[in-house]
């Protein structure tokens, strides 16, 4: 009889679930959290090709939105209206929705439930590196978009050091801003070695955007030609079509690269623990500087016990901390010196994995944290 | 019972709640006798795959586009009414920075 | 065989309000959802079995009346009723327009006589499921100006003038126990609401508009209006 009950909780995020991305790993781990508290509640989320459009797993409710809409801003805004519909039959019974989004927030802020704003990101400054001819007066009005969902929330949760002065930026007061660091829960020391897996390897993991510095990698690598039994190898997040120019790059540096695209999460893991160095060369945009980031790669390097080289940025400061070896970014000479070091002494690099394993928290953590939250949010 | 999980109405939206006989192929949720449209389906797949032979089904689809439509005249749920044409234009998918991004589908707002 | 001898067959088969509709031009009736779906299903046969443009059905039929009253009936509940009243002769049929009257004119020109036709051409009352009334009424009104004047050349002009503006009039009297609420944002600029307090508490939403341009513009008009009043209460059926 659940069904007729109606439901206390709502999870809503812009985002497929599940995929192979990050943000569908964070929510899993909050969306389990606010089910559990709530005993079951509604998911709404971006539905793909195979993922059925309804589903129902014990009392959680998964609905997804199929309509195809081109544009993408006329496409957040229809998924908004469709999930004001799914909202509306609850209207009377919703008590808190969690949402990662603006175009998500404002038809829960119409539902009167308490509203957790999880900002893992501000539209307003990563939608121009992906629509590059957005006008400064349309960035204006998703910012100002931005500062209302976040002020109406009743808290708001963010990754990091970084996004939280980002989000008191748009005058959300800093006491109800909390800062939650991703979580990545231990591998266990014996995962098999995968079949595909090369000899030597570096590793990269994740999505493919300019920020993420691939193509810095990519040359650095090109710098590492005189190791002969080096591959590297780049586990990408997203579909083959989005890395075709990256593959092009790496042929024309005649590299040796193995490409796996849209890696199930958890055999990511075994990929990561028989890398030698796992490597994060975010480059300094205005991405990562001034929104921030918590990057989940370099979260789950450090549960495998992988050391990681990556980029000096506060953000990736905030989660290596000295577990790790961080060179300037968008230098692919600095980074090709600092993974020759790291493959030169072994033992440095073995050590750093170690330590990086003992400073990552598991998503447990992370949920213990929020639960807090919760209770603070629902107290008033 | 499992209730009728469709949801009726246009001004009063509810679940229909009668007794389920079946499950939509499409989406899996419960559906009554009164509910089922074309091919097993629905009223709200039936509508996204354009069969409108069922009245539940109409309804559903006029429902979704007249949200989708007044939701521009409302300020509470959307913001639609501050962004413009000239607004909507950058996002066109040929204005994107990737053509290669096309055929993947995949728009997350932000990346995380 | 009398002449249309298979046409008039089949509307005698009609439901009575559609018979109404093609030979009145409107109709008249208070019916539940079942009932009213009849008529729409009887009013989407007619474009197969009639052809005859004498007993063509009045514009405005499928378009705009057929899909307000589906989209009301869904709304009705098991026992709800919905009275309608339709007139579709249009803005010019007898009893409709007002006396023409002089205006004050000065030279050059000779005349101006003004005529005012008002046209409530849809008028509904719909008992909700959720205990309320749901009263929706259209009015079509149009200013007709006929202008005369004469120039230098002591030629005589005239010129006629229209102006037609559509009135969209909502109003929901909630059901005696049910609360309010404020909703969290103001309607549309051209959406005016007032609300009474009493024994039952009744939202009135009004629109004054030009005339639609399509059938699809002037459902939409009217479902705006009429979704107004449905955001002063918290929403969803429990």
């Amino acid at each position: 009889m659940t069904g007729h009950r109606g439901h206390r909780a709502a999870y809503i995020a812009f985002d497929r679930f599940p995929s192979a991305k990050g943000s569908a790993v964070h929510i899993r781990h909050m969306a389990a959290e606010l089910f559990e508290r709530y005993r079951g509640g509604l998911l709404c989320v971006l539905g793909g090709p195979d993922l059925p459009a309804y589903q129902r797993e014990g009392d959680v409710e998964i609905v997804r939105f199929t309509e195809v809409v081109p544009n993408l801003l006329d496409r957040a805004q229809a998924f908004s209206a469709w999930v004001a519909e799914q909202l509306a039959p609850y209207h009377d019974t919703l008590e808190l929705c969690h949402v990662r989004d603006p175009w998500s927030a404002l038809p829960a802020l119409g539902t009167g439930a308490r509203l957790v704003y999880e900002a893992n990101g501000l539209p307003s400054i990563e939608l121009p590196y992906a629509w590059p001819h957005v006008a400064p007066t349309t960035l204006d009005k998703v910012r100002e978009l931005e500062g209302h969902c976040l002020t109406a929330a009743g808290a708001v949760v963010v990754p990091s050091y970084v996004i939280k002065e980002a989000v008191t930026a748009r005058g959300v007061e800093p006491d109800r801003v909390v800062l939650i660091p991703n979580g990545a829960d231990p591998v266990p020391a014996d995962l098999p070695r995968p079949a595909a897996a090369p000899g030597r390897y570096l590793i990269y993991v994740g999505a493919v955007q300019p920020w993420q510095g691939v193509d810095v990698l990519l040359r650095a690598f090109a710098r590492l030609a005189d190791l002969p039994d080096l591959t590297l190898v780049i586990c990408s997040s997203v579909a083959p079509s989005r890395t075709r120019r990256l593959r092009g790059l790496a042929e024309r540096l005649d590299l040796r690269t193995h490409w796996e695209h849209m890696l199930p999460h958890d055999e990511v893991a075994a990929w990561l623990t028989h890398a030698e160095l796992s490597v994060a060369p975010l480059t300094a945009t205005p991405r990562n500087l001034e929104q921030g980031c918590s990057p989940i790669k370099v979260w789950e390097s450090m549960a495998a016990g992988t050391a990681v080289v990556a980029s000096d940025l506060p953000v990736i400061r905030e989660v290596l901390g000295d577990c790790g070896r961080l060179v300037p970014p968008d230098r692919p000479a600095e980074l090709a010196r600092a993974i020759r070091v790291l493959l030169e002494y072994p033992d440095l690099g073995r050590e750093l994995g170690e330590r990086s394993r003992g400073r990552v928290r598991g998503w447990q953590h992370a949920r213990d944290q929020l639960s807090g939250v919760y209770d603070r949010v629902t107290a008033h | 019972m499992t209730p009728c999980a469709v949801t009726t109405g246009f001004f009063t939206l509810g679940k229909c709640g009668q007794m389920a006989v079946a499950g939509c192929p499409g989406c899996g949720r419960a559906l009554c006798a009164d509910h089922i449209a074309e091919g097993g389906l629905c009223p709200e797949c039936a509508a996204s795959r354009n069969q409108f032979g069922h009245p539940a089904s109409a309804a559903a689809y006029r429902r979704r586009r007249y949200r989708h439509s007044s939701s521009s005249a409302y300020q509470d749920t959307l913001w639609y009414t501050s962004f413009d044409a000239f607004d909507r234009a950058a996002f066109d998918p040929h204005a994107g920075a990737d053509q290669d991004y096309l055929d993947d589908g995949d728009d997350a707002l932000v990346d995380s | 065989m009398f002449f249309w001898g298979k046409q008039k067959a089949a509307i005698a088969e009609f439901h009575p309000l559609h018979q109404a509709l093609i030979h009145e031009r409107g109709l008249r009736g208070t019916l539940p959802a079942s009932a009213w779906l009849a008529v729409t299903a009887s009013l989407g046969r007619h474009a197969g079995l009639v052809s005859r443009t004498k007993w063509a059905l009045p514009a405005r039929t499928l378009d705009v009346l057929v899909p307000l009253i589906q989209e009301v009936c869904s709304d009705l509940g098991p026992k709800g009723m919905l009275s309608l009243v339709v007139d579709l002769r249009g803005a010019h049929a007898p009893g409709k327009s007002h006396p023409s009257r002089q205006l004050p004119v000065r030279p050059p020109i000779r005349s101006v006589v003004e005529t005012w036709s008002i046209d409530p051409w849809l008028t509904m009352v719909a008992h909700l499921r959720d205990g309320s009334t749901l009263e929706i009424l259209v009015v079509d009104r149009e200013r007709h100006r006929r202008i005369t004047k004469r120039n230098f050349r002591n030629k005589t002009k005239t010129k006629s003038k229209i102006k037609k503006v559509q009135i969209i009039r909502v109003r929901r009297k909630l059901a005696p126990v049910t609360r309010g609420v404020r909703p969290s944002s103001p309607p549309p600029p051209w959406i005016a609401v007032t609300v009474q307090d009493g024994e039952r508490r009744a939202i009135s939403a009004s629109a004054k508009l030009s005339t639609p341009q399509s059938a699809q513009d002037q459902i939409d008009r009217i479902l705006t209006v009429a979704t107004e009043p449905f955001r002063w209460t918290p929403r969803g059926l429990s």
